[in-house]
């Protein structure tokens, strides 16, 4: 299959897809409950996106096309509350983090369909690993080159978002010290991490068409890195993000995202460079394993800043960009969250201190997703 | 003069209850691993093939059976799995889903109509038509929890199941307290004893039922119940109960079964205590599966012959049916709907405990309710959980990976 040409789309709205895990609520582990609750959304007439994911206790909502703060709010309290209304029917729970606490992999199911098949076929047992819980947020961009130039110039912010985003402290039944655990088992595939460098869209096609000829992919689809293009929409789309806990959290984080990219794209305040890359593997681990503790190395510079001030600085710079967009609440919001080192991974870490049962932690984070 | 041997055992020694229930208890974990692993049929089959072998053999039992504190002990089985299957049940889901309680009383309720109707037609009085009809629509909690646990089952069907059949024992319970104060009514004349008695059984389970899981609730905050001694705990807890609830007159069926849904309700905190609560209940639930075996006769299996049977088929007909009814507007597929019908078959451990209490109330009329049900129970007793089995594993709700690793 050949690459698709780069559709047409407004540039920095935004769309935003979430993981999200079901659980029994009688032990609170996962539950292969995606079939029936597709089912009976599908018999109340509910509109949203929703889609089965690779294992059947995971299911992924989708927002439309939205262009504001507000808009992408509304429609992912909408998707909630619609899921919540078909989960209490089946008497099973939903909550949102980057991974369950104490699932057992080998005990999933692979969803039915010929993708997850076929995915299950050459994976293997990473691909039962790979029931993990991310958000991914397609940002419009005005042509591929500019998709591009963009999808570099946010490289650099992973750690930032990673960071922001951490929801998978605890995995397999304990706590791993990383705040975004999830992130690890993404690294398994062996497509996985960041784009290549090609600023055009001539260069990136002459990379799919060698990769394609290899035999190795046959769509975009098979690429798992960080931030891909999708040429189909039109978008960049960042896939670092952990799910969070409240679709309030998870809004904020996609227009921060497009704040970043608007601030990117009008100011152009760095050239995407090959080098940025040198830190980008460190940078991102750091991130991951010590959330706003960890270091971050200014691929620029080569200075290294502890990651939580770096964010409270960068926010304070793209600050003119949110007002313009509306996002300055969401984004202020966030930048509190970096100064008092505050993210879900720390919520999880919190709650499970309080009360150590696993369990009882889900069924937490199942009353925080239900949360107004 | 020969030598005085009288300090010798006597020869052939004499082999009493005790002897025998240790055989028992020998083969019956081995049968049930060996349906298991040969027949991938869940071992509780096994379990009961060995009662029903040694009830066929005509073993001197009598030592089981008059052991008082042998019974106490299965009668604790039963409240461990009952109490199991309340602490799973959300009532908020009745809310939330009504579609379930109109499948509920479809599968109940025309499982007790048609049931009802058949025992009319040969001809028995109206009495014991409706107690047959009642001990019918309950589809056993305790084989239905067996299966479910040792399939590692987990799902819709699974929860419905379960959840059915908690509400089938709390309906049978109900009718037969109505049936035995009524007839009680006939007899003495006495309009308080038809309105009062269940009542008075009712209230006092309820009490019961409270004080339980008040008992259970505080244990909870203050111990780790997932280790073996609290799990001690529980089975004294449970003694006690029985010991009272035969005190007050309540029903050893309704108090375990609504103290857990007690203590789930007031506490939504997931409870993670040992299946079966540990060695020692696990322990018990294989015996009682064992007597359960022994006390249905499969010699009436011949005996009941025809009429068995068709008793047998009305009521799959009825569950399956009454199952597929609403399943589409209460949120299953097609094929979940029927499957649920077919997981609700089994039929035993409280039937016969509910045949019991007919009987000892009623002794001639629980005897002619014997010889209907029997064959109907001895066949269920196979037949029920490896329709639980097939339906759980045509859902796939049963864990995968898990059974295949165990039986290799």
């Amino acid at each position: 299959m050949p690459l698709e040409s780069f559709a047409p789309s407004r540039c920095l709205t935004l769309g935003i897809e979430l993981e999200l895990q079901l659980v029994s609520t009688h032990d609170y582990d996962l539950v292969a409950a995606a079939p029936d609750l597709l089912r009976i959304l599908k018999q109340r007439g509910f509109a949203g996106d929703v889609k089965p994911e690779i294992t059947a206790s995971m299911i992924e909502i989708a927002t439309g096309v939205c262009a504001t703060y507000g808009q992408a709010l509304e429609q992912l309290t909408a998707l909630r509350d619609g899921l919540l209304d078909g989960a209490r029917r089946l008497d099973i729970g939903i909550c949102g983090g980057g991974a369950h606490p104490f699932q057992h992999w080998g005990e999933q199911r692979i969803s039915d369909g010929a993708r997850f098949r076929h995915l299950n076929d050459l994976y293997g047992y990473l691909a039962k690993q790979f029931t993990i819980f991310g958000q991914h947020v397609h940002i419009g961009c005005p042509g591929p080159d500019e998709a591009l130039l963009l999808l570099h110039g946010l490289s650099r912010f992973i750690p930032h978002l990673i960071a922001l985003s951490a929801s998978s402290p605890f995995v397999q039944g304990n706590d791993t010290g990383f705040d975004s655990a999830r992130l690890n088992s993404i690294f398994a595939f062996p497509l996985s991490g960041r784009a290549p460098f090609a600023l055009t869209w001539a260069e990136f096609q002459r990379y799919f068409d060698k990769m394609a000829h290899t035999g190795v992919v046959e769509s975009m689809k098979d690429f798992y890195w960080d931030i891909r293009p999708k040429p189909e929409f039109g978008t960049i789309e960042v896939r670092v993000l952990d799910t969070p806990l409240t679709v309030g959290r998870a809004a904020r984080l996609a227009v921060l995202i497009q704040t970043l990219a608007r601030w990117l794209i009008i100011e152009k305040p760095f050239r995407p460079a090959e080098d940025d890359y040198l830190v980008y593997a460190f940078n991102r681990f750091q991130a991951c394993r010590f959330g706003y503790g960890g270091v971050w190395v200014d691929p620029a510079s080569g200075e290294q800043r502890v990651l939580g001030d770096e964010i409270t600085r960068l926010l304070s710079r793209i600050g003119h960009h949110a007002v313009e967009l509306g996002t300055d609440e969401a984004v202020a919001a966030l930048g509190n969250d970096a100064r008092a080192r505050d993210n879900d991974a720390l919520w999880l870490r919190q709650r499970q201190g309080a009360d150590p049962l696993l369990p009882e932690l889900v069924r937490q984070q199942c009353l925080r997703w239900a949360e107004a | 003069m020969p030598p005085d041997l009288s300090f010798l055992p006597a020869w052939p020694p004499q082999l009493g209850g005790s002897f025998w229930a240790a055989v028992l208890l020998v083969v019956a974990p081995l049968a049930g691993e060996a349906v298991f692993r040969l027949l991938r049929w869940p071992r509780i089959v096994g379990y009961t093939l060995v009662g029903l072998a040694a009830s066929a053999a005509s073993f001197d039992t009598s030592g089981l059976q008059l052991s008082e504190g042998f019974r106490r002990a299965l009668e604790v089985a039963l409240a461990v799995l009952l109490f199991e299957l309340g602490s799973r049940i959300n009532p908020a889901w009745l809310r939330a889903n009504p579609w379930l309680i109109a499948t509920s009383l479809a599968e109940a309720g025309l499982t007790f109509v048609l049931v009802a109707a058949f025992g009319h037609y040969l001809g028995l009085g109206s009495g014991s038509s409706v107690a047959v009809a009642a001990v019918c629509l309950v589809s056993s909690p305790a084989v239905v929890m067996r299966v479910a646990a040792e399939m590692s089952a987990r799902g819709q069907v699974t929860e419905r199941l379960l959840l059915f059949s908690a509400l089938n024992t709390i309906y049978a319970v109900v009718a037969i307290q109505i049936l035995l104060a009524s007839l009680d009514h006939l007899k003495s004349h006495d309009p308080w004893s038809a309105v009062g008695q269940p009542l008075g059984v009712f209230a006092a389970s309820f009490v019961l039922a409270l004080l339980l899981a008040g008992a259970v609730g505080v244990a909870q905050r203050r111990l780790d119940l997932r280790d073996e001694n609290s799990a001690l705990l529980l089975i004294g807890l449970l003694l006690l109960t029985l010991a009272l609830v035969r005190l007050a007159g309540a029903s050893p069926l309704l108090v375990p079964l609504l103290a857990g849904i007690v203590l789930r309700s007031r506490d939504p905190r997931p409870r993670l205590w040992p299946r079966h609560f540990g060695t020692a209940g696990g322990a018990l639930v294989v015996l009682l599966f064992v007597v359960n075996g022994m006390a249905a006769d499969w010699r009436l299996i011949a005996a009941g012959g025809l009429a068995a049977l068709t008793l047998i088929a009305l009521r799959a007909g009825a569950k399956i049916a009454g199952a597929v009814l609403f399943g589409r507007l209460s949120g299953l597929s097609a094929g979940q709907s029927a499957a649920l019908g077919v997981a609700l078959l089994p039929m035993s451990g409280t039937a016969v405990l509910l045949t019991a209490s007919l009987h000892s109330a009623f002794p001639e009329f629980g005897v002619r309710v014997a010889s209907a049900l029997a064959g109907a129970v001895a066949v269920m007793e196979i037949a029920g959980p490896l329709a639980t089995q097939w339906a759980l594993k045509f859902c796939r709700e049963a864990h995968p990976g898990q059974e295949e690793a165990r039986a290799a």
